[in-house]
């Protein structure tokens, strides 16, 4: 079934938003039926009260996301540096943990951290050390995303770092630019535009696959708070069908606002695949 | 490691070690560390450590199954089917797979899929969900497939299915298998999103046992709340072997399709 | 202008220049030629100090750069250097490229750097391409403002790292245009090239390098015609048809 006539043209930016806000469309228009001819019982009003009192939620979603990039940038900034070290114990270290984080699941490392904190305030009580540290379920939440996005992080950091051409480093020395010089003027504004895309994707990953993992701890955010909503008025598959809508509309949003984004900072021949067709 | 030169035999025996000794080296320090600290549940970790792989296996086996005939219908041309199997990758690429997971413990049972069924649940919610991922890899994969593939194989008098088995899909493996076993890892590592399949709410002993369901049920029956990171730790321990060795065999089957002087299509 | 003193270098066990010893005086065009593997790139990044000598001395006007601990870089502003592949800033508007060591490095304003950089886009006809990226430009282009970068810092001398050897053929014309007419204005320039016309005409010295050292050293026509060497001699035979 490969294409037998003339080669198909990639749609372009426009045709995907439309193919896209289409497939959206289309499972609204279904739930839509679904609930005007009652196939789901208990529907119409819960299906108001869900979007108006649980949906909204979401922004915390957004938010720990957020949060969690933005330190994670730091993070994975000077973990990529070291990756690319001259000295081995740096590259072994960023390497170790990068390794570690990336091949073990976020839950685990949700349950390690979440937990860490009071077995080492009761460790400490033990020793009768006098010292603690209180940290409530949110904030053990976001460390332990911010310490599982910066190993991601790091990956995208090192791409950016080793893809520039030796070659631009050499033309920078050769109009008599120190290293920092050229580090800021033409190594990091070319790394930070191939690094972009997948940046971005991380944040989209984050949001979508990552906080919603605190559900399995009973940290409040939309999909506690659904599950919740649907145990309390017995319509759990409504709610988590709602859910499941609320997260797909949110990441195309946000993904179509991302893309856009990238668009406008582009720089024709930059690594960044600019939509569209070429 | 210098070693005198070793036959090609004993050159291949060297690569499988190298490869695979880091996964198993942290499986039997994990197991070690386990015996020692909590000597009397090893036979439980290791029956979750093999469920888990079981897990793996049907979700990803089931994901590659529908990625490749979905990616491969999004790839042709045909508007009436490329379509309606976007709706299908777009929506399930963008609902996070704890949703998709708990969704699948409330629906099935309104077909008929009964509580025994629970394993079945996880892998279908699993690889529906991994198969939009896979999809993507293989339209991609099909549709850098150069045209004058197709003309060449048809000139030489092939038919259609043979130029697909001999000429396409051999090279569709080749870009294909990366990114595929990054999928298929992500797959093992979300199997600890089945920890919400029944038995989470009672502390009985639940129907599907995962190695993360076995790390949490260790937690909620040992007092000591300091123990309580180390079982997670161990837990992740495990899961990084499995990791390892997963891609280690994974390497292998890439090595097989390499071509010299090609690279690999960058994602 | 520029001499270099019985430099060596070493990469690893391998000994690339092996006591290169020539000057070059100023508005002197001297190109140097021979088989790949030479040293050729490296003598010349030795000038510029891209690349250190591990013994012997470059002179720039008088100063002795291989001396010098701190501040490199200003040194090197004043010899510029034009690349096999270009090396234009990707992230930059052609006009950008040739501004970028003006303001950072020298510290000039914005406004002089662009009328500067227009003057010298011009000098290089392109003028009109000034807002264009470097993706948008052909190879040729590209190479022109690379040069017009180059010039850009007002050097005392210009180091040409085979300028044409990643050009198509059509291409290569002009280039060799620009950089003849920089040598007829007087530059002092050092070329390593395969690019034998512009050798004939333009070059002043040339200087034929094979596995690390200078084997001959003269005018075009001694290093063509009468060559002391049997190696320059294979050389010379297999490119000049």
């Amino acid at each position: 079934m490969i294409a037998a006539g003339p080669r198909r043209k990639r749609l372009t930016f426009a045709q995907q938003v439309v193919a896209v806000a289409a497939a959206a469309g289309i499972v609204v228009a279904v739930l839509a039926v679904a609930v005007l001819s009652g196939a789901l019982c208990g529907w119409g009003p819960t299906a108001c009260r869900f979007m108006s009192e649980v949906a909204p939620n979401v922004s915390t979603n957004l938010s720990w996301a957020l949060v969690a990039i933005s330190v994670g940038f730091v993070g994975g900034f000077f973990l990529g540096w070291a990756r690319v070290s001259r000295f081995r114990v740096l590259r072994g270290i960023s390497l170790g943990y990068t390794q570690v984080i990336r091949g073990t699941p976020l839950l685990i490392q949700i349950f390690a951290v979440f937990y860490l904190f009071p077995a080492l305030n009761r460790f400490w009580e033990s020793q009768g050390a006098g010292f603690r540290l209180d940290l409530d379920e949110v904030q053990r939440i976001i460390i332990a995303l911010v310490l599982n996005t910066s190993a991601y992080q790091a990956e995208i950091f090192r791409a950016g770092f080793q893809s520039i051409a030796a070659g631009q480093l050499e033309a920078a020395a050769s109009i008599g630019m120190t290293r920092p010089q050229a580090m800021r003027h033409v190594i990091l504004p070319q790394s930070l535009r191939i690094m972009a895309p997948p940046l971005t994707n991380e944040y989209i990953i984050m949001f979508k696959d990552a906080t919603p993992l605190a559900f399995v701890v009973a940290v409040p955010e939309l999909v506690d708070i659904a599950n919740r909503f649907g145990q309390d008025t017995q319509t759990v598959l409504e709610s988590y069908l709602l859910t499941a809508l609320t997260f797909l509309i949110v990441s195309l949003a946000l993904t179509t606002c991302l893309r856009l984004l990238e668009r406008r900072y582009a720089v024709p021949g930059l690594g960044i695949s600019v939509r569209g067709g070429e | 490691m210098r070693l005198p030169q070793a036959g090609p035999r004993a050159q291949v025996a060297l690569r499988v070690l190298r490869t695979f000794a880091p996964g198993l080296i942290v499986l039997a320090g994990a197991f070690v560390a386990i015996a020692i600290l909590f000597p009397l549940s090893v036979a439980f970790w290791s029956a979750g450590a093999a469920n888990t792989f079981i897990l793996f296996l049907g979700s990803s086996s089931l994901g590659l199954l529908i990625g490749f005939f979905v990616g491969w219908g999004r790839s042709s041309g045909i508007r009436w089917v490329s379509w309606p199997l976007l709706a299908y990758v777009e929506g399930f690429r963008g609902i996070p797979r704890i949703v998709i997971v708990l969704t699948a413990v409330v629906f099935f049972p309104r077909i008929g899929l009964g509580i025994e069924w629970a394993v079945l649940w996880g892998i279908l919610a699993l690889g529906v969900s991994s198969g939009a991922y896979q999809a993507e890899v293989f339209r991609a994969g099909f549709q850098s497939i150069p045209r004058g593939q197709i003309e060449a194989a048809v000139s030489v008098g092939m038919n259609r299915w043979r130029s697909m088995r001999y000429v396409i899909l051999p090279q569709v493996m080749r870009t294909v298998l990366p990114p595929l076993g990054n999928e298929w890892i992500v797959v093992l590592k979300d199997t600890s999103l089945l920890i919400v399949l029944p038995g989470f709410a009672r502390l009985r002993i639940p129907d599907v046992i995962e190695l993360t369901k076995v790390a949490q049920t260790l937690q909620g029956n040992t007092f000591d709340i300091t123990q309580w990171p180390i079982i997670f730790a161990a837990a992740a321990a495990v899961y990084l072997a499995m990791t390892l060795l997963i891609s280690g065999l994974i390497r292998f089957a890439e090595n097989r399709y390499k071509v010299p002087g090609l690279g690999v299509m960058q994602a | 202008m520029i001499e270099v003193r019985d430099v060596h270098k070493w990469f690893g066990d391998l000994h690339v220049i092996k006591g290169v010893s020539f000057t070059v005086e100023k508005g002197q065009v001297v190109v140097i030629i021979g088989p790949s593997g030479s040293g050729k790139s490296t003598l010349l990044r030795c000038i510029n100090r891209l690349v250190e000598p591990d013994q012997g001395q470059v002179f720039v006007d008088g100063v002795e750069i291989t001396g010098v601990r701190k501040g490199v870089e200003k040194l090197r502003s004043q010899v510029g250097m034009v690349f096999q592949n270009f090396n234009l800033f990707t992230h930059l508007t052609a006009l950008d490229n040739v501004c970028l060591g003006l303001t950072k490095v020298k510290g000039v304003s914005a406004s002089r750097a662009r009328e500067r950089g227009n003057a010298l886009l011009e000098k290089v006809g392109l003028r009109d391409r000034a807002g264009h990226y470097p993706a948008q430009l052909s190879g040729g282009q590209q190479q022109r403002v690379a040069i017009a970068r180059a010039l850009a810092m007002d050097p005392k001398a210009v180091l040409f790292d085979e300028p044409t050897s990643a050009l198509d053929p059509e291409l290569i014309g002009e280039v060799l245009d620009v950089m003849t007419k920089l040598a007829l204005e007087g530059m002092t320039m050092v070329v390593v090239s395969h690019e034998m016309g512009f050798v004939r005409s333009v070059a002043n010295r040339v200087l034929f390098m094979a596995d690390g050292a200078v084997l001959e050293e003269g005018t075009p026509e001694e290093v063509f015609r009468s060559p002391k060497h049997d190696r320059t001699r294979e050389f010379t035979s297999r490119i000049l048809t």
